[in-house]
């Protein structure tokens, strides 16, 4: 295998793992250590980092048409409006 | 691309093919999104209403069974990853160890799943009269878990059964002809990574405090 395709089909999915399990130790050690702060914005934070390598590496949105990005946004913002409507009941009652 | 990809109706070129299984897929992924999503609200408005006895509740969880299962599900992630490029690139014997190791670890990842699940019964955490917290909100916390992962088991449990077809059509036809297939499970799968990788700080270090 010549060296870059190497570097496309083997490492560029390794490093998005190696740095996805980076996060998901630092994410457990940051749970259980007692007292510390925002524990849940931190870990939803790491968690949403998590999800941001696999969809751009991993899913190759990195390198995808507009049309196919603007495809996996939808879904997003859709189900975005779903919490937004929900909680802004709840927050202005 | 090369001309030796496998056509399927109605396309004439392979580019078009590529395109359009690529946005067809994602178009796909974002229903499952939402549907997801929902599942998702009820676990805010649950925590919203239900606070520390939520959160007690969330507490009762196997954090390393949980932890594991991530670790696992990200492999395979990554395994999925490189076949479908190997494929793409017409690497024939690594496209076939990386779809076996993707199965093997989902596989790994149910039998682990399993064993927790045995667990949580054994301490009666299934919601119902025998629940072992008396507490409403961390009864709606548990409701939540069980369908959650029994849901999510569903899904991978299907894109398992892709991959294990990918390594069935790999004995009669060339992956590489069929790479958009291979691509289109490969999305699949990691979109069911990303759900348990949503789910991992809501089940398992949620309670941590």
């Amino acid at each position: 295998m010549k060296e870059d395709r190497f570097s496309h089909i083997v490492l560029a999915p390794l490093k998005s793992w190696a740095a996805m399990l980076l996060l998901l130790v630092v994410t457990a050690i940051y749970a259980q250590t007692p007292y510390l702060p925002a524990k849940l914005v931190v870990n939803v934070v790491l968690a949403m980092g998590q999800i941001a390598l696999v969809a751009t590496f991993l899913m190759q949105l990195r390198t995808s048409r507009m049309l196919v990005r603007l495809a996996a946004l939808a879904g997003l913002i859709w189900a975005s409006f779903l919490f937004l409507f929900t909680f802004a009941d709840f927050l202005t009652r | 691309m090369s001309s030796d990809i496998a056509l399927h109706d109605p396309f004439e070129e392979p580019a078009r093919q590529q395109v359009a299984v690529s946005f067809g897929m994602w178009s796909f992924l974002a229903t499952e999104c939402l549907f997801f999503a929902g599942i998702f609200l009820f676990y805010a408005n649950a925590r919203w209403h239900g606070g520390e006895a939520f959160l007690n509740g969330a507490g009762e969880s196997a954090f390393w069974f949980g932890t594991a299962n991530t670790a696992i599900l990200m492999t395979g992630s990554m395994a999925m990853a490189i076949a479908e490029r190997a494929a793409k690139a017409d690497i024939v014997r690594l496209t076939r160890w990386m779809l076996w190791a993707m199965l093997a670890l989902g596989l790994l990842f149910l039998a682990v799943k399993g064993v927790e699940y045995r667990k949580d019964l054994h301490e009666h955490l299934f919601p119902g009269p025998d629940f072992k917290l008396d507490s409403g909100p961390a009864e709606q916390f548990w409701a939540f878990y069980w369908a959650v992962t029994a849901v999510h088991a569903v899904h991978l449990t299907i894109g398992l059964a892709a991959t294990a077809r990918l390594l069935w059509m790999d004995r009669h036809v060339s992956l590489h002809r069929h790479h958009s297939t291979v691509m289109a499970s490969a999305l699949y799968l990691h979109f069911v990574d990303i759900v348990w990788i949503a789910l991992y700080p809501l089940l398992y270090l949620a309670g941590r405090q």
